[in-house]
């Protein structure tokens, strides 16, 4: 277990702001000024146990799951997604428990679901919630809830294969993006991985397994010859090495920079999965915990991801005491190349690089100028610098410089800058580093 | 000998290639070689057009028979021909036509119609009869699934219009995008572009992301001036120019994207359609021949084709309330500098019907067959599922 081991602080790799803000903004959409001050003064265990627990997140409202569910239901009941969109946004901003909500968006990537065709609000949402319930538990259970949800299977055509009519969509997927990945089968494996697949229908907008509809006889998969069904076929392709593999890939691509976590440290992890059942809290723990996950080569070396780019400046500047408004931040995320509900194809959303496009890029900017001018509000609302300096004892200006540049781009440089706050501020959001974490 | 292209696409020093703020794309990984590339915009016309009254079978008796109150009188059609003419609200594309820039092909359709909008514009974009292929997938999204680079970061579809991208341009892992309007494109604020010198080395991730925000500000700073200030470039005031000039000022940028897409709604005409349909086609003609010229204008007139398609036509016989319900096949239109030009199928007969309706004489396939091969360059048989005999919409 050398390459995962937990990272405790060294003379060479201390605990500070600059960690502190590393391990919020990379797992959880940012950081506070209180979060910081607190975790700074903690251990490095502590910290992220609190965030594995879903617990002392900042400005979370007593209320906010049944608050959720209000706006969850009314949204699933329009005519449009931008409520829902909205709805989850909301969520991101503030559940006390943002490592779901960061795991749950990993997986609508994973089993990216679109409703341009699903054209079911209600059907999208429950999808979320279902990746949601079981986005860190074992990946077996979600994958076979997905195998049951009426969005995912009229997303994949599920409803059309069917004994002597096969329709390949689903079993393509499932075998090429969902578990194995590609290079690992063959195309008489999606064939009978498809026929293993037929029968799962939708039926009152439930799902229902059809078993006059259901392929019983025979079929070889990956060089095992029975009578599969979808159970069976799942229970194949969670025991294979392949799929630990491509479910650690995931991981690693969502909680560490490029080039940090090599092949060795990769298998590694993926044998921790498989002989965890591929859980992925545990995973996730252990990661979160790792010294990999602390070391300088991770540390703002990852393009943030267009919803720790939308987030993590409204939990540092503070300005969610009155709610921004979330249906305008939905809109904002789409210009940023983020629709949420409508990922591009069925491989979902490319990430890392692929975020910068220069409409991207411009859809940034723009939404930083908005920030800084209050316009994410129905009221303009800007953030008030005097009063976070004050709170947060920076109100000099070095040393307010210092807190932003800590909250915003996790960097504890020391900063000799002569400018006025809001100018400091909107250079900080104009640079590059605004863009990593 | 790979080409310069290839070079610039595989090599691992893509620093070489020269810093294009290629509009949309990840600017850093452009190769610029693909400027002289065909482009192909699609117009569709959302609701089921009224075919009978756009392309107007003048000379045939029957045609006054099945239009009462909706007749366009004789004298006032945009006359193609001896016996086929345009609905006068069609001044600027009845112009284009005489200068071959604009051609008509009466009678598109498919066997068996479906006179259901969804069901019949998921055939149109999957170009599959079959519904069990209506699987939100379309020809230019498998095309472009044909000839796609993994490295490649440009969009192949650019769709600009406010409802969700359609299925047309959707493909498997085709990167389509959305643009809802211009205003998306534009920094807010004058920020400055920071004057640092950024080496190079786009291994390193704060150079790669200080080289975008370079190109993508001096992007937006040449798609601002890429506005035509004179006379708003010809454009009309109307929702379909907006987006086409839009598309125009994208093409001009040249991003490398090839397939645009957008719309034009309100074609369900079912009653009081008289002056609905006569401003509805005036939109389009004018909004065309606007993006047209101004295309002309660029140099660009014979790089571009339009392809312009409803999802079907309307019945022949016009209904009590001063509109028409849903028909079966219409007219296509393709333009630009490099059509086949005229009119370039046999208009349907009015009194060899199949269901009461007219019967098709060219199946859509042939027209994206031609396009696919003979305009885009790329292969028609798989994102068609099957070969169609093209029927040639452009010129060689």
């Amino acid at each position: 277990m050398q390459t995962w081991k937990t990272y405790s602080p060294t003379k060479q790799s201390q605990w500070n702001a600059r960690r502190v803000a590393h391990l919020h903004r990379r797992a959880v959409f940012g950081l506070t000024a209180s979060e910081l001050n607190r975790d700074v003064n903690s251990s490095p265990e502590e910290s992220v146990s609190r965030i594995v627990a879903g617990e002392g997140r900042d400005g979370t409202p007593a209320e906010f799951e049944d608050l959720a569910n209000v706006i969850g239901e009314a949204a699933a009941g329009q005519e449009e997604a931008t409520r829902l969109k909205a709805w989850w946004i909301y969520r991101i901003l503030f559940s006390p428990d943002p490592l779901t909500e960061r795991l749950t968006f990993m997986w609508h990537n994973h089993f990216a679901t679109s409703n341009g065709k699903v054209k079911n609000l209600l059907q999208i949402k429950t999808q979320n919630q279902t990746l949601r319930t079981h986005s860190r538990g074992e990946f077996g259970t979600l994958l076979n809830s997905m195998l049951c949800d009426p969005a995912l299977l009229r997303w994949l055509d599920a409803p059309t294969n069917r004994k002597g009519r096969p329709n390949e969509n689903l079993g393509r997927e499932l075998l090429e993006l969902f578990t194995l990945g590609v290079g690992n089968f063959v195309e008489a494996d999606v064939k009978n991985a498809s026929r293993a697949l037929t029968g799962l229908r939708i039926k009152d907008r439930e799902y229902h397994f059809d078993p006059k509809r259901h392929d019983g006889d025979a079929k070889t998969i990956l060089g095992e010859t029975r009578d599969f069904g979808p159970d069976q076929l799942t229970e194949l392709l969670l025991s294979k090495p392949a799929t630990a593999r491509r479910i650690a890939d995931k991981l690693i691509a969502e909680f560490f920079a490029p080039q940090v976590v090599s092949t060795e440290a990769r298998n590694e992890l993926a044998s921790q999965l498989m002989a965890s059942k591929l859980n992925i809290g545990q995973a996730v723990e252990t990661i979160l915990r790792s010294d990999l996950f602390f070391s300088e080569a991770n540390i703002n070396k990852r393009i943030a991801d267009p919803l720790s780019f939308l987030i993590a400046p409204l939990r540092s500047l503070e300005v969610c005491d009155s709610a921004p408004k979330t249906l305008w931040l939905a809109d904002w995320l789409r210009r940023m190349g983020l629709d949420l509900f409508y990922p591009p194809n069925v491989a979902g959303w490319p990430g890392g690089r692929n975020w910068m496009t220069t409409r991207a890029v411009i859809a940034r900017s723009n939404y930083c100028a908005a920030l800084l001018s209050g316009e994410l509000h129905q009221n303009p609302n800007p953030p008030n610098l005097d009063q976070l300096g004050k709170k947060h004892n920076a109100t000099e200006s070095k040393k307010f410089a210092s807190l932003m540049q800590t909250l915003l781009l996790g960097d504890e440089i020391e900063n000799d800058q002569q400018k006025t706050n809001p100018e400091f501020l909107s250079t900080l959001m104009t640079g590059p580093k605004i863009h990593l974490h | 000998m790979p080409n310069r292209r290839e070079f610039l696409k595989h090599s691992s020093l893509v620093s070489l290639a020269p810093m294009v703020p290629a509009f949309l794309s990840q600017t850093a990984l452009v190769a610029k070689a693909e400027k002289d590339d065909r482009i192909l915009v699609v117009i569709e016309l959302e609701g089921g057009n009224d075919g009978l009254n756009t392309v107007i079978p003048f000379a045939d008796e029957k045609y006054a028979e099945y239009r009462t109150s909706l007749r366009i009188k004789k004298e006032e059609i945009i006359k193609l021909d001896g016996s086929i003419g345009l609905h006068p609200a069609m001044k600027g594309l009845g112009d284009l036509f005489n200068e071959e820039r604009f051609s008509v092909i009466p009678g598109v359709g498919y066997p068996n119609p479906s006179r259901s909008h969804f069901r019949s514009q998921a055939v149109w974009h999957s170009a599959s009869l079959d519904a069990e292929d209506h699987i939100g997938q379309g020809w230019l999204g498998r095309s472009c699934d044909q000839t796609r680079d993994s490295q490649q970061t440009k969009p192949d579809a650019v769709f600009v219009g406010e409802g969700t991208t359609p299925a047309a341009i959707i493909g498997r892992r085709t990167n389509s995008i959305a643009i809802h309007n211009a205003d998306e494109l534009k920094l807010a604020s004058n920020f400055d572009v920071p004057k640092v010198d950024v080496p190079d080395d786009l291994d390193d991730v704060t150079a790669f992301v200080q080289n975008t925000i370079n190109s993508s500000y001096k992007a937006a700073r040449q798609f601002a001036e890429s506005k035509d200030k004179t006379q708003d470039g010809g454009y009309p005031n109307y929702g379909l120019a907006r987006k086409l000039e839009l598309i125009s000022r994208l093409i001009r940028l040249d991003g490398g994207t090839r397939i645009f897409y957008t719309s034009l709604g309100g074609f369900d005409t079912h009653a009081s359609q008289k002056s609905t349909h006569h401003n509805l086609l005036r939109r389009y003609s004018r909004s065309l021949k606007a993006f047209l010229d101004d295309l002309k204008r660029h140099k660009l007139n014979d790089r571009v084709t339009v392809l312009t398609f409803s999802e079907f036509g309307r019945q022949l016989r016009e209904n009590a309330s001063g509109g028409t319900d849903h028909g079966t096949c219409g007219p296509v239109f393709v333009a630009g500098g490099a059509v086949q030009p005229g009119v370039l199928s046999k208009y349907p007969s009015l009194t060899d019907l199949e269901d009461n309706e007219m019967k098709s004489s060219v199946d859509f396939r042939s027209i994206y067959s031609s396009l696919l091969a003979d305009w885009l360059g790329v292969d028609a048989a798989v994102p068609l599922g099957g070969k169609f005999e093209p029927l040639r919409v452009v010129r060689n």
